[in-house]
């Protein structure tokens, strides 16, 4: 598989699919490069892996999704060489990675519905919701909650420069939830209505903070001024070993698209697609793996990397 | 559940405890949990098991249905939980290279299965379950001793402590400091049930001198107050308190005024569940207890049994062997509980 292959299938499972995760379709697309190459030893295999990495962070897609998805697996190779064992060879070892991979895959795509069912007892009905954009995991959280709790009212935020917020009303609606689609600005003035902020992320970063659309931090800062709590709703695989301090910390390719990096000079003209909101906004984080405090993430991301 | 004829030992032992509940006999947290270890330890010995595996089940289903009686005794659940953990810890054999925890990232992903032997038989599993609830037992009943050793570093010559109602655990702390050090206690008397009055009695007889207020006066007061000390009914993972009702008003005096808040608890208090903040009230006790008697038709009156206190007002916890803030008490609970791994239930 080429580059352009790459490129191609990666396209081709976010097209298939509209509802997956950028970090699971990358994740499919690195499963269906290693099934094809061959590969004569580990280092070799870690090598290419990476590369194909590189190449589907420069598609347009959240980079920083990709990326946390892919260094997850790229982490699972390196173990999974050890388990196979040195002296069984790397058809084997090969097989056990496609395998595993699956697994995950299975996984992965069940998170998004035991994410529901962890949150489900937190959204209880006549409750005034805040949301920012379009995020596929509140959205199923809404629903289940929709439908076991009672009926509630949600405040969608238009989120330019895409609109999402939009998108996410329309669906709102297909659920037969009230929805309020209000400005980005008008956050600080409608924050006083709402009982709770509930939002999706990009990624988790090692200090408990989260990496998602630009327009969050914003949130975050207001709800804290207001005492008013911030869930946030992600999937145990965007948690990423990275630890920004500010928004300053957070480079270049995640910030813009890469198509943007590519062709303009002067980045500084550019409107950001993502911030960094700090995790002392943040009161409790739902994932498939349970719930937990900011604090609480970095320890987990260790574990993993121990 | 209740109106089962109560045919084997275990459910007599059951229903008294159940009655004793209702009938708010067992007074204190270390007695609520003597009783329900001897509970457990009753059902272990009499029910049918051969493997862990089997006695796992067995406990689970009891897990479920006990607590559809008793929602509100998050201190008894603890304890049926971290049974199940010790249970889940012997008999565990997990392949090689994952040794460490299954509940991890990198195990939930990658693993399909995790490799449980739970096939330990009874005869091997249940001289460790008895010695494990023995060691339960004498860490329940050495709790207070041990946390009262603590209070000298936190109490100083000539400081002004604020408390409030009646908690066994902080009698015990402060009782502990007065053979050591000459110090104020200023007590609130805890409204409706007066429980103040009762340890105030108790301190002043320790030699301490002790000052009565009423809770109106607290903030009033506070603000002269070089520490808050108080106990608490149980402690949910985030690091809030489930205390009684005045706690919440009385932190947020306390933070008003930057004095620090310091929690006494022993190790058993500490939940694994959240406490989801809807705007439901929480469970009410009798309101007899606030108005007695003259019924009048458009009168409401309640009386929570509990306040939810937010981690952000908590300064520090006192554990029977550790002092931790409350942004560390997930780790505690990492330690002592197990991830449930079913699909219908996370902790």
């Amino acid at each position: 598989m080429n580059v352009t292959e790459l490129t191609a299938f990666f396209n081709e499972v976010i097209k298939k699919d509209s509802n997956i995760s950028p970090a699971v379709a990358a994740i499919k697309t690195l499963l269906e490069y290693i099934r094809l190459q061959s590969f004569s030893t580990v280092v070799e295999l870690r090598e290419s892996v990476i590369n194909a990495i590189d190449v589907l962070t420069r598609t347009d897609s959240s980079a920083i999704s990709v990326r946390s998805g892919c260094e997850m697996l790229l982490r699972f190779i390196t173990l999974t060489a050890l388990d196979a064992g040195l002296d069984s060879g790397m058809e084997k070892c090969k097989e056990i990675l496609l395998k595993n991979g699956q697994v995950f895959l299975s996984k992965a795509s069940k998170a998004r519905s035991r994410i529901a069912r962890v949150a489900c007892p937190w959204i209880p009905s006549g409750s005034n919701i805040l949301v920012h954009s379009k995020s596929r995991v509140v959205l199923e959280i809404l629903k289940e909650a929709c439908v076991k709790n009672g009926t509630f009212h949600v405040y969608v935020c238009e989120s330019s420069p895409d609109n999402s917020g939009l998108s996410m009303m329309e669906e709102l609606n297909k659920l037969g939830i009230k929805v309020t689609l209000i400005l980005d600005a008008a956050v600080g003035a409608v924050m006083e209505k709402v009982d709770f902020v509930l939002l999706g992320a990009e990624a988790v970063v090692e200090s408990g903070g989260i990496i998602n659309k630009i327009g969050t931090s914003t949130i975050g800062l207001c709800a804290k001024m207001l005492n008013k709590p911030v869930y946030v709703a992600v999937e145990s695989f965007k948690f990423v070993r990275f630890y920004p301090l500010n928004n300053r910390d957070i480079p270049n390719e995640f910030k813009y698209k890469y198509s943007t990096i590519s062709s303009v000079k002067d980045l500084e003209n550019e409107h950001p697609l993502i911030d960094y909101t700090q995790p002392s906004l943040l009161t409790l984080l739902f994932t498939d793996i349970g719930i937990f405090t900011p604090s609480a993430v970095s320890d987990e991301l260790v574990k993993l990397y121990l | 559940m209740l109106t089962r004829i109560a045919k084997t030992d275990y459910e007599q032992e059951l229903r008294k405890f159940l009655n004793e509940l209702k009938n708010r006999e067992l007074n204190s947290s270390t007695q609520i949990g003597l009783a329900a270890v001897r509970l457990i330890k009753k059902l272990i010995g009499e029910s049918k098991w051969t493997t862990a595996g089997e006695l796992l089940e067995i406990l689970k289903k009891e897990e479920k249905s006990l607590f559809e009686c008793i929602p509100n005794e998050t201190n008894v659940r603890n304890i049926w939980k971290r049974v199940i953990k010790i249970i889940k810890d012997e008999s565990v054999v997990i392949e090689q290279r994952n040794q460490t925890q299954i509940d991890s990232l990198q195990g939930n992903l990658f693993q399909s299965n995790i490799c449980q032997n739970l096939s330990l038989s009874h005869n091997e599993l249940k001289p460790i379950m008895i010695e494990a609830l023995s060691e339960i037992i004498i860490e329940l009943e050495s709790a207070v001793a041990s946390i009262a050793s603590q209070s000298v570093e936190h109490i100083y010559e000539n400081e002004v402590i604020f408390t409030m109602g009646k908690s066994q655990t902080v009698e015990a702390f402060l009782k502990y400091a007065a053979r050591k050090r000459r110090f104020h206690v200023i007590v609130a008397e805890n409204a409706p049930y007066l429980d103040g009055h009762e340890i105030s009695s108790n301190l002043q007889k320790a030699g301490l001198d002790v000052t009565l207020i009423t809770d109106s006066a607290i903030f009033t007061i506070i603000s002269r107050v070089n520490t808050v000390i108080v106990g608490t009914k149980s402690i949910f993972a985030n690091g809030g308190l489930k205390a009684h009702t005045g706690t919440h008003s009385l932190a947020l005096a306390a933070k008003h005024h930057n004095i620090p808040l310091i929690v006494c608890s022993s190790l058993l208090k500490l939940s694994p569940e959240y406490f989801a903040n809807t705007n439901n009230l929480p469970e009410l006790l009798p309101c007899d207890d606030v108005l007695s008697s003259n019924f009048q038709p458009n009168l409401t009156v309640l009386n929570p049994s509990f306040d939810y206190v937010p981690p952000e007002l908590v300064n520090l916890f006192i554990f029977n062997t550790t002092k931790t803030a409350p942004s560390y008490v997930y780790r505690l609970i990492r330690e002592m509980y197990a991830i449930e791994e079913d699909e219908d239930e996370f902790f």
